[in-house]
């Protein structure tokens, strides 16, 4: 039987998401090396990396 | 002192440039990157015509940590006399902590030998204090490094298997990442090789919270 997907929720902190991956804490890191705050939301941080890529280009 | 945005995850590296001593060079910048931190490094700089201790000051006054390998302090067949430039600057960073004002006085150092006693041969004033030995290997430079950081930070920082890990996986990419640059794996300079440690960080990242968006679950 095929896997059913569930999306994680892009308001999870990124300290619930390190913890759902089995990741150490201050394994997920800001566009700009620094560690991601624990309650930072996995949608600001998509935006930052999207931005980030975004300058990178130009 | 007017510090600069990234004073607090500085790290100031002393260390020699030889060819022997550049896989662990290629170590430290990769774990403290991937600790979150900033390297600084003389090596930044090709400006031929800034006196160099001055530039060594600049770096001090704008970092925050420092490493200091003394393992080079030793003969060789090229001169009677060894080496002097680490420990002179280990002093200067001293005296800035000792005698300067404000966020100076939060300097935070780290020693380094290739022996952990070794040291007090040549420069027994710093007794009392701990310093580390890699014993010229790259995997223990990364465990203390990696151990340091997280001490003095206060951080929450992944555990040196993490780093390991990941740091291996660099290095088979190397390769790769510096054919998409068109730069020669031999012969990168120190800002071209922190941008690709920096990229591979970031590419890291994105596969995590890629992979955190399409959790799959049976």
């Amino acid at each position: 039987m095929a896997k059913k997907t569930r999306k994680v929720r892009s308001d999870i902190t990124i300290g619930s998401l390190e913890k759902k991956l089995g990741l150490e804490p201050g394994s997920i890191r800001n566009p700009n090396g620094s560690d991601a705050r624990s309650d930072k939301k996995l949608k600001t941080l998509r935006k930052e990396y999207e931005k980030a890529k975004k300058k990178s280009k130009r | 002192m007017k510090e600069s945005p990234d004073y607090n995850r500085t790290v100031f590296i002393n260390c020699p440039f030889d060819e022997e001593y550049q896989v662990l060079f290629e170590a430290m910048i990769f774990i403290i990157l991937s600790c979150g931190f900033i390297p600084r490094s003389a090596k930044e700089s090709m400006n031929s015509d800034e006196i160099r201790i001055n530039k060594i000051i600049t770096l001090i006054k704008e970092s925050r940590y420092a490493i200091h390998d003394l393992s080079r302090v030793e003969l060789n067949c090229d001169s009677p006399l060894p080496r002097f430039n680490m420990p002179l600057e280990l002093g200067i960073y001293i005296g800035c902590q000792r005698f300067g004002s404000g966020s100076h006085k939060n300097k935070k150092y780290l020693v380094l030998d290739k022996e952990p006693y070794r040291y007090k041969k040549f420069i027994s004033d710093i007794s009392g204090q701990d310093i580390s030995g890699h014993n010229n290997d790259p995997v223990t430079l990364i465990e203390i490094i990696r151990g340091w950081i997280s001490m003095v930070s206060n951080k929450a920082i992944p555990g040196s298997r993490f780093h390991l890990e990941r740091y291996l996986q660099f290095k088979n990419e190397l390769d790769d990442r510096c054919k998409a640059y068109k730069w020669d794996y031999d012969k990168l300079t120190y800002k071209e090789y922190n941008t690709i440690i920096n990229e591979f960080i970031n590419d890291k990242t994105v596969e995590l919270i890629d992979i955190g968006l399409s959790d799959e679950s049976s």
